[in-house]
């Protein structure tokens, strides 16, 4: 394994606790809400926080290991952090910027071709768009020759049409070298797009590690069926597990309320371009129906009654973690 | 007219602010990282800020007083404090110094922490780090506390007085001068020294207010946290 990463840290009440291995060329996502530590699992991999227990191991070389009381300073680890605001120095330009990361005999230029910046070598950060600001921010990165790539949500705060194009920037790179990357965010698509193997981290604690495919078709915590975009999760009393998810391939409308799992009224209408979002209320719980469009003739209102059948083996059963 | 006053005042503000400006930037960026005992370290630096400055020079003269170990060692060498142009520099200092030091602890907070982080996962040095991303990044804040501290000494009064005392020629300094010439009943003299302090304090603050906006600036262009 090239990233072998097993840490404990608290701060107050909250409490990170992860474990995971990245392979040499591997993309690990870490999916998981803001807040849940997984900022904080990044920069204790980078040297920017300590954890208080466990070990780091990179390539062989340890980064950390409490026990052996060995803690690198980020300057020694050799791991690469993209941050999400980017953080260009504003007070250099974009040659500055890669230039003071370089050593001695090595040209500023050789990244300039590569990361397509040539042209903008005397511009400041402030004066670069969004995925000039990027390539220039992933070039500097590379400039310090880093064994791990760390990406915290980059593209959390852009629009649409630059997140596809960003997206494309960090595979183009990925591609070309053969190194593990860990790739953090709240959104299940970026995951879904980038990254092999991912690990769900709910409230500081490491839920599920998989393959992508196992746990974004099969889910097998409630919190990863939530992150990975299933909005019907219901606690249950059910001995071996305590949650179950309904995805929306399992749910089926129905006209008689003998055929109907789920009884409910309609309280609001979403009519969104691909599909119709229905807020259906039960007796406590609020269901989501996703209908694909066009709807069926009769049509949906506001006040309606609506019977659902849900085929039960495509039911999922969840642990809490 | 005599020059002395304002060229001695000049003086001991230039070498004053001139240690103030690096053992102040200093303090600010180690409690600025500090985790553990901020809030103490903080209340020492700040405290001449709030004391009387007679107090602040009692405790001078205490320390570097002939009567004191550190006063007796030091005038062996003839480097005596008390009633020299030294103890006015080292009044000035000691009273420069919270100005210093909590203008520029505030610019480094408004800097954005990522910048930092980044340096050092891209494995520049603490050196660097300091003088090629924090400083010109917190220049404009800098400088804005340099020209407070400069301020500041160019007004020094009570400490100057209680250490260094009112020398004509030797440690009176325009506002101890401002001080003499009232006691002796010379108004236009006084009145003299006044309009030449209230003209270097002007200058000064509007100095100050044209590197305050740049910092904005800086913010704004992606300095800021």
């Amino acid at each position: 394994m090239a990233l072998i990463v097993n840490i404990e840290k608290r701060i107050g009440d909250f409490h990170l606790k992860t474990a995971f291995e990245v392979e040499a060329g591997e993309i690990f996502g870490l999916l998981g809400e803001s807040g849940c530590g997984k900022s904080m699992t990044l920069k204790c991999i980078a040297g920017i926080e300590t954890p208080d227990r466990g070990r780091i191991i990179l390539n062989n070389r340890i980064l950390f290991d409490s026990e052996r009381r060995i803690n690198l300073i980020p300057q020694k680890r050799k791991v690469g952090y993209l941050f999400q605001d980017y953080a260009l120095f504003p007070n250099m330009t974009v040659e500055k910027n890669i230039g003071i990361v370089l050593r001695k005999g090595e040209r500023v230029q050789d990244y300039l071709e590569q990361f397509y910046l040539k042209g903008l070598e005397n511009h400041y950060p402030f004066m670069l768009s969004g995925g000039q600001k990027q390539r220039c921010a992933l070039a500097r990165m590379m400039a310090s020759k880093p064994e791990l790539l760390l990406f915290d949500e980059p593209f959390s705060a852009v629009d649409k049409n630059l997140k596809w194009n960003l997206e494309l920037q960090v595979l183009d790179l990925l591609d070309q070298m053969n190194k593990p990357a860990i790739f953090v965010t709240h959104n299940k698509d970026e995951i879904d797009h980038l990254c092999e193997k991912v690990g769900i981290l709910s409230r500081g604690q490491m839920k599920e590690v998989g393959a992508k495919e196992d746990i974004f078709r099969h889910p097998k915590t409630s919190a990863s069926a939530k992150l990975t975009g299933c909005e019907n999760v219901f606690s249950v009393d059910g001995g071996s597990y305590s949650y179950v998810g309904i995805p929306q391939e399992a749910v089926k409308l129905t006209d008689s309320e003998a055929d109907a799992d789920i009884t409910g009224r309609i309280e609001r209408i979403f009519r969104e371009k691909e599909e119709t979002v229905l807020i259906i209320r039960m007796k406590k719980r609020i269901f989501y129906y996703r209908c694909q469009n066009p709807v069926p003739d009769r049509g949906f209102s506001v006040g309606d009654t609506i019977y659902l059948g849900v085929d039960k083996k495509r039911i999922w059963y969840l642990r809490e973690s | 007219m005599d020059f002395a006053p304002i060229i001695i005042s000049l003086k001991i503000a230039i070498v004053s602010t001139a240690v103030t400006f690096f053992i102040g930037m200093y303090a600010a960026w180690k409690t600025a990282n500090m985790i553990h005992g901020k809030g103490i370290l903080d209340a020492v630096f700040t405290l001449p800020m709030v004391l009387p400055p007679t107090v602040t020079g009692f405790f001078l003269l205490v320390f570097f007083g002939k009567s004191s170990a550190i006063g007796a060692f030091l005038s062996k060498y003839d480097f005596d404090f008390v009633f020299s142009w030294r103890g006015a520099v080292l009044a000035s200092i000691v009273v420069t110094f919270p100005l210093m030091y909590r203008t520029t602890r505030s610019a480094f907070e408004q800097l954005n922490p990522n910048l930092i982080d980044a340096g050092r996962t891209l494995g520049l040095s603490g050196f660097k780090i300091f003088w090629k991303i924090v400083f010109p990044n917190c220049l404009p804040g800098i400088l804005g506390a340099t020209i407070l501290s400069f301020s500041r000494a160019l007004g020094e009064f009570g400490a100057t007085i209680m250490i260094a005392g009112n020398i004509p020629g030797k440690t009176q300094t325009a506002s101890l001068a401002v001080y003499t010439a009232m006691q002796a009943g010379n108004r236009p003299l006084a009145y003299q020294w006044v309009m030449v302090l209230m003209l270097i304090s002007f200058a000064a603050m509007l100095a100050m207010n044209a590197v305050n906006g740049r910092q904005e600036l800086l913010v704004r262009k992606g300095g800021g946290r």
